[in-house]
């Protein structure tokens, strides 16, 4: 009887599949971002020609692709803080801890590593409230759209930018750790042998 | 090296298309006049992409009638859409 093991941790295998997940929301949240990016405009009472061009899908599935992808991504991104935990917790405690902040002592891949993903978690925090405004305060009612601290188009503003600073920061992430992915898929289904017995 | 170009001109090229479609999106949104990929015109009455304007030009326009109806259901349907 022959037994086999993963070659990986579960904890590598549990984050590669994190990671899978994450880019396929992440590609569907994009391709729906950047037709909306270039065609920004609704039903104008004809008067735009542009509306509900069909690109692969319509607009009214793109706009269910947008929504829904945008939701599963912040609830994966939620799962994703615990499984980071530690790290948040380390990094935390070396800046804001009693002790001196010591991140100028970081090697530079560290520090660029440890900006990236700051600014990519700020970016992803605005473009997630946005999104969560624009989920209570639908299109159709623009003109009549409560203000909540900033008024309708204040808000698609923010989240346009910040979406797209976010898909920005998520790709060079993506490209600065695309080593670790093209690695670990290499090996995250290969099992090894480790005991035989007759 | 090669490699590096090559995701340098990847990561420039998506960042470029990206901020390009964020400028236009901006523009139509706020009214203000961007000369892109001509969209240009589509933004002239932001009021027009309101579903309550669209229902009150009916009540006004339709007497009662059929064409106020109408363009009220229109602006139903364009309140499902979600932030777009």
């Amino acid at each position: 009887m022959s037994e086999y093991q993963y070659v990986l941790s579960a904890q590598t295998r549990q984050r590669y599949w994190l990671v899978t997940l994450l880019i396929v929301i992440g590609l569907a949240l994009t391709a729906s971002s950047v037709y909306f990016l270039y065609f920004p405009n609704g039903y104008q009472g004809g008067r735009n020609p542009d509306y509900n061009t069909s690109v692969l899908f319509n607009r009214t599935d793109w706009s269910q692709i947008h929504l829904w992808s945008g939701i599963a991504m912040i609830i994966i991104l939620l799962i994703h803080i615990p499984v980071h935990w530690k790290w948040i917790m380390d990094m935390g405690k070396r800046c804001f801890g009693k002790t001196e902040c010591k991140i100028g002592r970081l090697n530079p891949h560290a520090k660029f590593n440890l900006y990236l993903d700051a600014a990519a978690a700020a970016s992803f925090m605005l473009a997630a409230i946005s999104g969560i405004y624009f989920l209570f305060v639908p299109a159709g009612r623009q003109a009549s759209a409560p203000t909540f601290i900033f008024d309708y188009s204040a808000w698609d503003v923010i989240h346009t930018w910040s979406g797209v600073i976010m898909i920005i920061l998520s790709l060079a992430h993506f490209l600065y750790h695309h080593g670790w992915v093209m690695k670990v898929s290499k090996r995250v289904m290969k099992r090894e042998k480790v005991v035989e017995t007759v | 090296m090669l490699k590096k170009i090559a995701l340098g001109i990847v990561m420039v090229g998506v960042s470029g298309g990206l901020i390009y479609g964020a400028v236009n999106r901006t523009a139509a949104r706020t009214g203000t006049s961007f000369n892109g990929n001509g969209n240009s015109g589509s933004h002239r009455n932001q009021g027009w992409q309101d579903g309550e304007g669209i229902q009150a030009t009916g009540r006004q326009n339709g007497a009662g009638g059929n064409n106020g109806n109408g363009n009220g259901g229109r602006g139903r349907n364009i309140a499902e859409e979600s932030f777009t």
